[in-house]
């Protein structure tokens, strides 16, 4: 596993893809990019695309975040995700880490999102094949 | 009831307001969440065109008893109204929550304006501050309003600018709570005028965020 790297979206807003599109691409603009508008999609594009890391929004049409987390989790248990939200409140980042995954508040910066991306992308180097 | 659609809004510009709206809520959930001790359950928001007796009416009939609610207006180049309503059996949820075990029955009523209106001022001020900050816009607040009212002052109480059959932007996201019972409605209301200028404001918020 070398600088390859897929990274997942699943947002229902196009205006929070592109913002996170650009934050991973400043990080680093090697990475390849799915995007998913939400849980259903996210889930398909899960099995087609193969990501190494995930970001996903909480509210969406149809399945929240944890819950399609958690589906990608059972999938999955190492692979690096995060729960992109401006529902900041502390029960949610409570139940983020109790399914242990990583939380990023809305509104997206570069900085916030470069920071998991960084923790993430070094797991993921570490991650036994 | 029409969409923004008719009004040549993008999908790109309505989903940027729904999203700047989501901010804003997440931001006040937040809030509200430390203010009660407990998690906040958001929906997600829902926008609209649709005229101020549409809205009265239609909250009037999914709370038969009436609502507590502040409304706080807002002037500039976007004006209009933001509200936070609750329905009048389940408003001393909120004052109970809030005081917890200060909580005294029969100061419950006067307790209910306290709480109602601080209540009221975090979660209004975060959602326009939100929307402020992220378009760039210049806005003036006005002081919030406490109204105990029947079904069919929501809304319509204070001075209104424009005629109640009007169409208007309509935004509402609903809120609750498990344990404490909490039940309300955040609501903004943009008066039509203005709607072309949050247009023009979103326009260049999405120029910049694409580069254009």
């Amino acid at each position: 596993m070398g600088n390859e790297c897929k990274v997942l979206i699943v947002d229902d807003s196009k205006l929070a893809r592109i913002m996170l599109q650009r934050a991973i691409s400043v990080y680093n603009p090697e990475w390849s990019i799915a995007q998913a508008a939400n849980g259903e999609e996210g889930l398909i594009a899960f099995e087609e695309d193969k990501p190494d890391i995930i970001l996903v929004d909480y509210h969406m049409p149809g399945i929240n975040g944890i819950e399609l987390a958690q589906k990608f989790r059972d999938k999955d248990k190492t692979i690096p995700i995060a729960l992109c939200t401006a529902n900041i409140q502390n029960t949610i980042q409570e139940q983020a880490e109790g399914i242990g995954i990583s939380f990023v508040a809305k509104p997206i910066t570069n900085d916030a999102v470069a920071e998991f991306l960084k923790v993430a992308d070094k797991a993921r180097m570490e991650k036994p094949q | 009831m029409k969409d923004l659609e008719t009004l040549d809004w993008s999908e790109d510009q309505i989903d940027a307001l729904t999203e700047i709206m989501n901010l804003g809520i997440g931001v006040a959930a937040n809030s509200l969440s430390e203010m009660v001790g407990e998690e906040v359950i958001l929906n997600i928001p829902k926008i609209r065109l649709v005229s101020r007796s549409e809205i009265t009416n239609d909250l009037a009939e999914q709370n038969p008893e009436g609502m507590s609610y502040v409304f706080q207006d807002f002037n500039g180049s976007v004006f209009g109204r933001s509200a936070l309503l609750f329905p009048i059996q389940k408003s001393f949820n909120l004052v109970k929550a809030l005081l917890k075990d200060m909580a005294v029955d029969d100061e419950m009523t006067e307790m209910e304006q306290e709480a109602l209106s601080e209540v009221g001022n975090v979660i209004l001020n975060a959602c326009i501050a939100t929307m402020v900050d992220t378009l760039g816009l210049e806005i003036e607040v006005e002081i919030p309003q406490y109204v105990r009212g029947g079904p069919v002052g929501v809304l319509l109480a204070g001075d209104t600018k424009l005629d109640d059959t009007q169409t208007n932007l309509f935004c509402a996201v609903e809120f609750k709570t498990h344990e404490s019972g909490i039940e309300g409605y955040v609501l903004f209301l943009l008066e039509l005028p203005s709607v072309k200028n949050l247009k023009k404001s979103l326009e260049e918020y999405l120029n910049g965020i694409l580069g254009v």
